[in-house]
């Protein structure tokens, strides 16, 4: 298993609230990932601050309309529609059953960002079942709806890239990951 | 096992990530973690056993019930009521059970937000709290060098609003405290039994006994449809043991339902019913004489004036059967003294006479004897709680201006605040002053006060408005900078104390910690007044005031909590007759009020007819959703799957004469033509065929809110004409009219009830 060069603390900092690194450089480098996964998607162009802000905002912290994309397991797992319900404890769960603890506040834990920096985590620490057991069980039972939300808001061209190469590794990692729990190589 | 290359990256993008500090291997999962100290174990037991119990009071109504959070791994899981509490026990109301639903509703404001679009564009960038302060700040200074400190106002609602308004205080502006709660809710209530009895008989709460009552009276009163628990508790406890009940109402409501006699009044005319009752009882002797004798004042005049008031012109103006009102006021004479003549909350209507008809209400209580009675209206048991001097903000030197927007409110005097009316009219005109700056806490103003279009305006010609919030409705869409608040279960407020039939003090206190970067108004308070350099709100943290609120009652939070959140008290509430004495100067009740007559106002009540609707039209009433506070909870889940929407009762031989059918979605149009958003129709003979219902506090038109968004119509938005009573300014809310629009087709009202010549038509030209 690889423990250096995965793009997850990346993925993790893209869906966080855009720091001015992301905004600078969060576009040229989807558009990298874009190249090296073949994902298919339109380049994505530098974005002004505020724009870039304001979409986030629109999409992820107090969204308009039916296109609701809170980013937490919460909200998708068992149809909840709530922060901090099972799909929270489900997160929680498997973060102390790797030995850490989420840093405290101001995103729930079952954030995606977190989730996605944990998945970094366990590759590189090596923890496969778990690994295993977190996407099969936990995140990709709730990465699909929550993507699918997304694209239905029609995101900017940032947050569409991201949203689709995101799928893509937790695609192809859950198909290594099976390889190598089988063995299968 | 085997190591290999996952996802193959390219050179150039791992340097990209890693120049970004986000390669692989920065810290602990992306620095997102750190390494468990808690203990790991996870043996659970299912549900809220085993949880932690956290006392506190509710807030999803302001009636404020004790309760019991139940909490576990810092995650609140439910909510119950205060065992201890002695008026409403282990239970709470839907709403109550709610609580949850707010806490971890994803629709949250969750941050301090900037406006980066227009104005209702909901357009926004999340900004630190440092930011957010510094603009607001800013522009309170501006905004007050620039205009004068009356140009801030400060549009509050709720404990948890008051820190704020100490900065506004501070500042120097009369328009603090518009209570939209006061000018558009309890004000003419609370003016009449103020100047009738010396005390807010109904506020806030209601000082009254149904629970020992052997009959009860409700005029335009829903209990049971706003449910407020103890309240209904009461009621229902009076009605279980026997007590009669009359509810005279245009609409058959839950409690018309259980009434002995429902007497289905025409809107607009239930003054001159009580006014004929006050007669039928004077001239049949059927009042207290010796009661009256010895406690009140101003018989005589009262005597002369109702004396025009019959049966038979009630009969013509209420549209009620004289044998029916008869036997209505026979059957409450039967049962003085102990007898609820319920004094009404929501007593903003029609504006001209809303002060008169509450006190109608106040003097037929009186006349029955029924105050100090068991059953009766109560006395209050003052509760001793200290006052913290640390949450004072010292006022900077500044001049009252010319002109109050008080001044033409004579009654407003003993309220704070100013007439909301007339601050909106003040912003849109620039009269007597200009009022560019506008703060909001804890009430959604756009559904709350009347003509929301008319706010908009204002809003439009402001130079800054922020409000604090904890969901995105329309006052927030409208905002410039939106704080984030934290819920009643994630902060202190202060101590309450009830003084009611069985007093108590309890608190409010924080179950969880607040999510995102909300925060409690007390610590926002703190920070403003800091950036202002105002000199006050001294307390470092919460615990400080409330422990010196505490002080005086022998108390602290540990010594509370350790009595299980409440300490209860004896109540006091009956006096004997012979020595009774209520709290107006003279000690007596104020049959007729000569400070009215001084203010050139009516001393004793007088029937003003409201205009009845015009041709075409019905009157809009509207009422509440058992499930639903205001305009408040509407984006809830549980709430929302109870009661997602409101429904148009339309009368069931207008909706035939129309071609309308029960379940059909409509449009209302008011008689400016505003519209409303699409209805479904509830026919039913359970509504009078010149009044349309609909409950108050759906059709949000943010988009926000994902459930409540523009699910049921809006009876604020169809509201734009208004009176405003003269007493205290209150804004009216029963002086508009529909008409229904179905498939683009406009369906006049058709006129089942012939409207006496001595009620005016509304002219729509003058609207
Ligand atoms: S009546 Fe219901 S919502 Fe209001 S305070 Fe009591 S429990 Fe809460």
């Amino acid at each position: 298993m690889l423990t250096r060069n995965h793009p997850f603390n990346f993925l993790s900092k893209a869906f966080y609230y855009p720091s001015e690194e992301i905004i600078r450089h969060g576009p040229r480098v989807i558009n990298l990932l874009n190249k090296d996964l073949d994902c298919g998607i339109e380049d994505v162009p530098d974005i002004p601050a505020t724009e870039f802000q304001a979409e986030y905002v629109r999409l992820f912290i107090n969204s308009a309309g039916n296109t609701i994309v809170p980013p937490y397991a919460s909200v998708y797992r068992h149809g909840a529609g709530l922060l901090y319900q099972q799909g929270y404890d489900e997160a929680v769960a498997y973060y102390r059953e790797a030995g850490v603890e989420p840093i405290k506040g101001p995103e729930p834990p079952d954030h995606l960002a977190h989730e996605l920096a944990f998945v970094g985590y366990l590759l590189e620490t090596g923890q496969v079942s778990l690994l295993d057991s977190f996407l099969r069980r936990h995140l990709m039972k709730w990465f699909p709806l929550f993507s699918e939300c997304l694209q239905k808001a029609n995101p900017c061209n940032f947050y569409h890239g991201l949203n689709k190469i995101t799928g893509a590794c937790l695609n192809t990692l859950i198909e290594e990951v099976t390889n190598e729990e089988t063995g299968i190589s | 096992m085997k190591r290999r290359e996952f996802l193959k990256l390219s050179t150039a993008t791992c340097m990209a990530m890693a120049a970004l500090g986000t390669g692989g291997k920065q810290g602990l999962g992306g620095g997102l973690f750190s390494p468990t100290m808690a203990d790991a174990s996870t043996g659970q037991l299912p549900g809220s056993l085993g949880a932690k119990e956290v006392t506190s009071v509710c807030e999803m109504c302001f009636w404020r019930c004790p309760i019991v959070a139940k909490v576990k791994n810092g995650k609140l899981v439910k909510i119950e009521g205060n065992p201890k509490s002695p008026v409403n026990g282990t239970r709470v109301c839907a709403r109550g059970n709610s609580g949850v639903q707010l806490l971890y509703d994803p629709d949250r404001v969750k941050y301090p937000l900037k406006r980066v679009g227009a104005r209702g564009e909901g357009k926004w960038a999340k900004i630190s709290w440092d930011e957010a302060l510094d603009e607001i700040a800013f522009n309170m200074d501006k905004v007050r060098k620039k205009y004068g400190p009356s140009s801030l106002a400060y549009f509050d609602h709720g404990a948890s609003a008051e820190f704020l308004r100490e900065i506004f205080k501070a500042l120097g502006t009369e328009n603090y405290s518009n209570e939209p709660a006061f000018f558009q809710c309890v004000g003419p209530v609370a003016v009449s039994y103020m100047s009738t009895m010396g005390y807010i008989v109904s506020g806030t709460r209601q000082y009254i006994d149904m629970a020992n009552a052997k009959a009860i009276l409700l005029v335009g009163s829903h209990i049971g449809e706003n449910v407020h628990v103890s309240h209904v508790r009461e009621y229902v406890e009076g009605l279980a043991k026997g007590a009669k009940l009359v509810v005279v109402d245009p609409r058959f409501s839950a409690p018309a339902n259980k009434a002995d006699i429902y007497l289905p009044i025409r809107p607009g005319t239930d003054t001159a019913l009580l006014l004929t009752w006050i007669n039928y009882v004077i001239e049949h002797n059927l009042y207290d004489k010796d009661f009256v004798e010895k406690n009140c004042e101003g018989f005589e005049r009262l005597r002369q004036s109702v004396k025009k008031y019959t049966l038979s012109w009630a009969a013509r103006i209420c549209d009620l059967k004289v044998d029916d009102m008869e036997q209505a006021i026979l059957l409450l004479a039967r049962y003085r003294p102990n007898l609820t003549i319920h004094p009404g909350r929501h007593s903003a209507w029609y504006g001209n006479g809303d002060v008169g008809r509450h006190q109608a209400l106040a003097i037929l209580g009186a006349l029955f004897g029924t105050v100090g009675a068991k059953g009766g209206i109560i006395f209050q048991t003052p509760v001793v709680k200290g006052h913290a001097e640390c949450l004072k903000c010292e006022k900077l030197p500044s001049e009252e201006p010319e002109t109050s927007l008080r001044d033409n409110y004579p009654f407003v005097e003993p309220f704070p605040g100013s007439p909301t009316a007339a601050i909106i009219k003040a912003t849109l005109t620039g009269e007597p002053y200009p009022i560019k700056l506008w703060g909001i806490n804890g009430v959604n103003i756009l559904q709350t006060i009347p003509n929301p279009y008319d706010t908009m305006k204002a809003i439009k010609k402001l130079d800054f408005i922020f409000c604090e919030e904890m969901l995105m409705g329309e006052t927030a869409l409208w905002s410039d900078i939106v704080l984030p608040g934290a819920t009643y279960l994630e902060r202190y407020d202060g101590v309450y104390v009830y003084d009611g039939i069985t007093p108590y003090l309890t608190l409010r206190q924080p179950v969880v910690e607040p999510m995102f970067e909300a925060k409690p108004p007390f610590w926002t308070a703190k920070q403003l007044a800091k950036k202002l350099k105002l000199k006050g709100l001294s307390c470092e943290k919460e615990e400080d005031f409330i422990n010196e609120e505490l002080k005086e009652a022998g108390l602290s939070i540990a010594s509370l909590n350790k009595k299980g959140g409440i300490v209860t008290y004896p109540g006091k509430p009956y006096r004997d007759k012979d020595s009774l004495k209520v709290p107006t100067e003279s000690g007596k009740i104020q049959l007729s009020v000569s400070d009215f007559a001084d203010e050139d106002l009516p001393p004793v009540p007088e029937f003003i007819p409201a205009p009845a609707p015009p041709e075409g039209f019905a009157r809009l009433i509207y009422g509440r959703a058992p499930v639903h506070t205001f305009s408040r909870t509407m984006n809830n889940l549980w709430l929302h799957n109870e009661w997602p929407e409101n429904h148009a009762w339309v009368n069931d031989e207008v909706a035939s004469k129309i071609g309308l059918k029960d379940g059909d979605t409509v449009i209302l149009e008011n008689q400016n033509g505003y519209r409303s958003l699409g209805i479904k129709v509830k026919v039913t003979p359970g509504i009078r065929p010149d009044a349309i219902y609909i409950d108050h506090g759906f059709g949000s038109r943010s988009p926000f809110l994902k459930r409540a968004y523009k699910r049921g119509a809006s009876d604020q938005f169809l509201i734009t004409h208004y009176k405003n009573d003269p007493f205290m300014g209150a804004s009216s809310h029963r002086t508009d009219f529909v008409r229904i629009i179905k498939d683009g087709k406009t369906l006049n009202i058709p006129e089942l009830v012939c409207v006496p010549p001595e009620i005016p038509r509304f002219q729509i030209e003058q609207s």
